[in-house]
């Protein structure tokens, strides 16, 4: 186009000679360390870049608010950010946790599950004596877990977490209920043996192994790594197996987290290599589902 | 399955490091902070990667690293923004505007976020409408509007300023 003659090569001249390049002398190798020592550097949740995350929230960084939905509601997107036409908002405070730590659903409750250490949060609740804070989950927006208060370092320039509303474990009444009076019985019967029962059709159909992921991969000197496995079965899947090979070998039982069967993979040595991961999911009549293997590639710095 | 997201942090290093921190640092308006904004992006891509398998990783690390480098900017405040953009002193301000198409920075300056991340992408990094879609997680059709309204106004701007002589 006309009104675009000649910008195209005076902006690459301009930008070329504006740019000052960095040095990248050593910076490898601080990165390694840094990695090393567990620092998270600054990630980011999603898929897309930030800021081109488009809507109405498109610039909000997702940690930064909440968006619940309304009396209408309706499931949260991927972003965190629901298509709703009734939403409210809801501020929190970004954090990050200091260690990995077990996630319990209400302040010193039962355990539900963990995050790891450098998971980033968003602080929404806290006990009544604040030793401990309320996190939306990461991967269930729509779920709190709690936390020691000590492992949850809230981002600098923010308040004091003691204005967070406070929420307790649910109070559960127990109801005494009367005894009723003892029934009077009265004379046995003799049961008359009937026909033999048919016996119903067994249940050979064996489960499927619908999804298996490991993250984070490539997994980085010994941090945690966690395996997620979704099953189907038509009776129903009673256990995952989990088995590893190739760095290292071993194997395990995985975890049933509501939906989602979880292990937990912590590697003993500090060796680089691939780890083969292999599922198998089993149902109550012994059918085992064909294996499903993932690969994670270990590094480790040093 | 999980996918594999892999980065030669060397290669990375040697090859695309020094051009994404001029990128950021002329996107930002920050060369104080661009480095070290570039790195703490650099380590958080490793410790915890995108939930997608990333091609342009350059383009990625350039928008992340672009946030931070504005994070550390607010921080400091605004009396440190100036001596951010060009050195500290006169002199060093003096040389480092010798040379340059001052018009064109300062119409690149006033353009929204998004049209200067494309803009620095594609014109200093080289990269096609499909790359910068790829590494930033959008579609081409959005790479290709946020382009041509950078450069239309980039065009209306510097044809004012060339008016003016």
């Amino acid at each position: 186009m006309a009104e675009f003659d000649g910008l195209d090569s005076r902006l690459r001249d301009a930008f070329a000679k504006a740019a000052e390049q960095g040095d990248s002398t050593g910076v490898a190798d601080a990165i390694r360390s840094r990695i090393a020592a567990g620092d998270p550097g600054t990630s980011v949740a999603g898929g897309t870049a930030p800021g081109w995350g488009g809507g109405v929230f498109g610039w909000l960084p997702w940690l930064g608010l909440v968006v619940l939905a309304g009396i209408g509601g309706s499931a949260l997107g991927a972003s965190g950010v629901i298509a709703s036409e009734t939403r409210e908002v809801v501020a929190g405070y970004t954090a990050v946790l200091d260690d990995s730590a077990p996630a319990a659903s209400c302040p010193g409750g039962p355990v539900i599950g963990e995050l790891f250490a450098g998971d980033r949060v968003l602080a929404v609740a806290r006990s009544d004596d604040s030793a401990y804070l309320g996190v939306r989950d990461p991967n269930d927006f729509a779920r709190t877990l709690w936390f020691d208060r000590a492992v949850v370092v809230i981002d600098a320039g923010q308040a004091d977490v003691d204005s967070l509303p406070v929420e307790a474990c649910p109070v559960v009444t127990v109801e005494v209920v009367a005894p009723t009076p003892e029934p009077t019985i009265g004379p046995i019967p003799i049961p008359v043996p009937g026909p033999a029962p048919v016996p119903g059709p067994s249940d050979t159909t064996a489960p499927k192994i619908n999804t298996a992921t490991g993250t984070p991969n490539p997994l980085y000197n010994l941090n945690p790594l966690l395996l997620r496995v979704t099953a189907g079965d038509g009776v129903g899947v009673v256990g995952v197996n989990v088995s590893w090979s190739g760095q290292f070998t071993g194997s395990s039982e995985m975890s049933l987290v509501k939906s989602e069967w979880r292990y937990t993979f912590t590697p003993p040595d500090p060796n680089s290599g691939d780890i083969h991961f292999t599922f198998r999911a089993r149902d109550a009549a012994g059918n085992v589902s064909a294996p499903v293997t993932i690969t994670i590639d270990h590094q480790y710095f040093g | 399955m999980a996918e594999r997201i892999q980065v030669d942090l060397d290669a990375f290093v040697t090859h695309e490091y020094p051009k994404v921190v001029a990128a950021v640092g002329l996107i930002t308006g920050n060369r104080q902070d661009a480095a070290d904004a570039v790195q703490d992006a650099i380590v958080g891509f490793l410790a915890k990667p995108p939930a997608r398998e990333i091609t342009n990783v350059a383009a990625w690390i350039t928008v992340v690293a672009s946030n931070r480098a504005r994070d550390l900017q607010r921080s400091r405040g605004a009396e440190s923004r100036a001596y951010a953009k060009v050195g500290t002193d006169d002199e060093s301000y003096d040389s480092a505007l010798a040379g340059l198409d001052i018009d064109v920075l300062k119409a690149l300056e006033e353009l929204p976020r998004q049209q200067k991340e494309v803009c620095v992408l594609h014109y200093l990094l080289d990269q096609s409408v499909e790359q910068v879609a790829e590494g930033l997680g959008v579609s081409t059709g959005t790479i290709k509007t946020q382009l041509h309204r950078a450069r239309k106004a980039l065009a209306a701007r510097l044809r004012k300023e060339d008016h003016h002589g």
